[in-house]
């Protein structure tokens, strides 16, 4: 029997109940730097707590109540997201070319995003169609979910038709921001500026275009930055926009470099008035490093950086570890699209998020003498194997980035409602975001563990995934956590089912009132033959003799199920494939694994 | 007849001894020795690295192998020095040969390793016995790794054969003068 509780929190102070359109946080406030986050943000807003709820067995109820009571403190803010009562009846549907060069389509596509980000500043006007092998690859089920599930029509225009767009959107924007297309970085300055100043982002080539949809020049970048380098550009854009930008996002347009780019992620950064960069986090680049921790230092406590790492820049254990040294908030991926119209498309009034449990707590498995083999999918469900052939026909675990449940709804209760009975569903990674916990300081822990109990109770998720890139990687170095920390951990969340740890294999194993702590014994890279995968696992149930055997093994997203299963299927020891909630109950049953904590004499790397 | 007997106890310490001699004529200019590179195509799969450069050293009894691995800007290195003929106890950083297994040099970061060369210089054979550690505890490990010269001398081949592994692992090397050329 289910009972539906909500998770109103009278401790949090800054939300206010939302009207059918619900107002974002504008500029005049933002410009204001005294301000704490709720008086700034302004407007009235949909806060996230209010719209916690949770659907619990109603013998765990009480359980967790108690759990929650514990942790009553005042949640911690998060970013605030207009969103609508329901979604648009219409909206503009504008295809994209798969060409992302600098020098070649990405000036259109710039213009786009960014009249993308200002049209749907206050309502969700534009969906971008990006091209069938963009990295997200969720862009096209997604618009026939919206049509079927939220009764939306898409008015589909041309290919990249800029002048189509700006005749229906010019309206939102106050002008043009010129970017010099012999500077790449001035595209990215010109983002943040357009986010502030309410521009379209062009080249001198696109001017003409603007102008018959009456915008004009109000900045322009051309010359400004010649040959200077990326610490001087961006500290010019410090200067002169950095007050006004959101204290909430930060957006370091990374991934690609040189001759690419895919701002997938900057119409969202516009429309919330981000600052923009690719600052770099490496310590080789001390100028950049300084004022990206300049910028940092100055967002809200556990608020967003979007985006992702410069691969020509710095990595991405020393980005996130940085981030994480503030306390904020990863969502690591530069070409997440469309956020900007995705975010204020609510939940149907018919769906709550509900997993596939196969676990009663309180009621734990009796483990058998066999091999127990858990297939885990994390790198974010939108960018792996969902839409590939092969999903349900065995148990496979899947890691739900959990800020998607206020940043990207649509897309979660596509992934919920369209999950198989073999498909089972985790929280991730170490927290509501991307983020290293060996990197967090301990003060801003519990405030960001309490945002992630939250959202996984919202998403009905009882395991949590951990990984940490702080002083190691796959390949050198340590993925471990120290015995502090994982005390920290069970610490934070007294009603979970178990914890999963690593990315490449780790060491750190824990049982603790019948809740283990578990580490991948196995990653499968994408390169890995079958046959030789198949001695790999063979060879791990070679060294790990006693039975049962908890084989947890990560599976890079671009591993295709039918590759795992036939890898599972043709090895000389019969296995058995569970999801991770059987995983772990059985693995509280027998503990055959031993009690395993980073040590002081642990290498460690730190990603240079 | 005890002076034909002298005369083939002379004969056979001559055969021993030219043998001897050319044995180690062949190992102190050893055809082994040098840089090699890995033929990525022609060897099994290599992950978690991409590249493994390997250089070998001789001198008398005493043979190096430096390897370096690499993926990306992510690398590992190890120096190993045996004697031929001879177990030789090493130091151990880590276990790097398959780092997506949740197996690791264990507490005490050593291994044994004998060293034999084979087909007069031809083949070096290292018997390699460690300690590896897994989520239960610690599991002994053998290792036979055969580093075998082709016979135009261009490429080395290395076939590892774990006592834990139902598979050979196969790396196949070519010698870096060559690819200069």
């Amino acid at each position: 029997m289910n009972t539906h509780l909500s998770l109103n929190d009278p401790h949090t102070p800054r939300r206010c109940a939302p009207p059918l359109f619900i107002k974002g946080n504008r500029g005049s406030l933002a410009e204001i730097p005294s301000m704490k986050r709720g008086a700034r943000q302004g407007g009235v807003c949909r806060s996230l707590s209010q719209n916690l709820s949770l659907s619990l067995n109603l013998s765990l109820a009480p359980i967790l109540a108690l759990g929650f009571a514990l942790f009553a403190s005042p949640l911690p803010a998060q970013p605030n997201i207009t969103q609508a009562a329901h979604a648009p009846v219409t909206a503009t549907l504008i295809p994209l070319s798969e060409n992302w060069r600098m020098d070649g389509d990405v000036p259109v596509h710039a213009l786009l995003i960014s009249l993308q980000g200002l049209a749907n500043r206050d309502q969700p006007r534009v969906y971008l169609e990006y091209p069938q092998n963009w990295q997200w690859e969720i862009v096209h089920p997604l618009v026939g979910f919206l049509e079927n599930r939220h009764g939306m029509k898409f008015d589909r225009l041309g290919l990249d038709d800029a002048d189509a767009a700006l005749g229906r959107f010019a309206r939102y924007a106050k002008g043009v921001v010129v970017w010099d297309k012999a500077v790449r970085s001035s595209l990215i300055v010109a983002f943040t500026i357009a986010g502030v100043e309410d521009l379209v982002v062009v080249n001198e080539d696109q001017l003409a275009l603007a102008a018959r949809h009456g915008l004009k020049p109000v900045v322009d970048l051309r010359g400004r930055f010649t040959g200077q380098p990326d610490e001087q550009i961006y500290q010019w854009a410090y200067d002169h926009y950095w007050a006004r930008c959101s204290r909430d996002y930060y957006v370091v347009l990374g991934g690609h470099a040189g001759a690419e780019m895919q701002p997938g992620i900057a119409d969202f950064g516009i429309q919330q008035r981000a600052f923009f960069s690719d600052l770099s986090a490496n310590p080789k680049h001390p100028g950049e490093l300084a004022l990206l921790k300049k910028i940092l230092i100055q967002q809200n406590t556990a608020s967003i950086v979007l985006g992702w790492h410069s691969y020509g820049k710095d990595t991405e254990g020393q980005h996130t570890t940085l981030v994480g040294n503030y306390g904020l908030i990863m969502e690591g991926l530069h070409n997440l699209p469309n956020v900007s119209f995705t975010s204020q498309i609510p939940l149907t009034p018919d769906f709550k998020f509900t997993n596939n449990h196969h676990v009663t707590p309180g009621r734990p498995l009796k483990a058998e003498p066999k091999v127990y083999v858990c297939a885990v999918a994390t790198d974010s469900m939108g960018i792996g194997t969902w839409t590939k052939p092969g999903r349900g026909r065995i148990p496979y675990t899947w890691q739900v980035l959990m800020d998607w449940a206020w940043m990207n709804p649509p897309a979660l209760q596509y992934f919920y409602e369209d999950k198989s009975p073999n498909d089972y569903f985790i929280g991730g990674l170490s927290g509501p975001g991307y983020m290293y916990p060996k990197a967090i300081p301990p003060d801003k822990f519990p405030g960001l563990m309490q945002i992630a109990r939250r959202l996984m109770a919202k998403l009905d998720l009882r395991v949590l995934e951990i990984m940490d890139y702080s002083e190691g990687n796959r390949h050198v170095g340590n993925t471990d956590l120290p015995k502090e920390l994982v005390d920290r951990y069970y610490e934070q969340f007294p009603d979970i089912l178990g914890f999963i740890n690593g990315y490449g294999s780790a060491r750190t194993f824990d049982l603790r009132d019948g809740k283990p702590f578990l580490s991948y014994d196995y990653y499968l890279d994408v390169n890995r033959t079958i046959p030789e995968a198949i001695a790999d696992l063979d060879e791990l149930i070679q060294l790990n003799p006693k039975r049962p055997y908890f084989l947890l093994m990560h599976v890079r997203e671009s591993n295709t199920i039918e590759k795992v299963s036939d890898i599972l299927g043709h090895l000389t020891e019969s296995v058995e494939v569970v999801p991770l909630d059987v995983f772990l109950s059985l693995a509280a049953d027998a503990k055959t694994y031993r009690t395993y904590h980073r040590q002081p004499n642990d290498p460690v790397d730190r990603n240079p | 007849m005890p002076v034909f007997r002298s005369f083939l106890h002379l004969l056979r310490a001559a055969v021993f001894l030219g043998g001897l001699t050319a044995a180690l004529a062949a190992i102190s200019s050893s055809p082994l020795a040098g840089d090699w590179h890995i033929d990525a195509s022609h060897s099994t799969e290599l992950s978690p690295w991409k590249d493994y450069e390997l250089t070998i050293s001789v001198s008398g009894d005493t043979v190096t192998l430096h390897r370096r691995l690499a993926w990306g800007r992510r690398e590992f290195s190890d120096n190993l020095t045996v004697q031929a003929g001879a177990v030789t106890t090493v130091p151990v950083d880590m276990w790097p040969e398959n780092r997506h297994l949740g197996a690791y040099i264990s507490a005490a970061h050593t291994k044994r390793v004998r060293a034999d060369w084979l087909d007069a210089g031809r083949i070096l054979r290292l018997n390699t016995d460690l300690v590896l550690s897994t989520q239960q505890g610690d599991r002994a490990v053998n290792i036979l790794s055969d580093y075998k010269l082709s016979a135009n001398g261009t490429l080395l081949t290395l076939t590892e054969l774990r006592s834990t592994r139902n598979r050979p692992i196969v790396y196949v090397f070519t010698r870096k003068v060559e690819e200069m050329k």
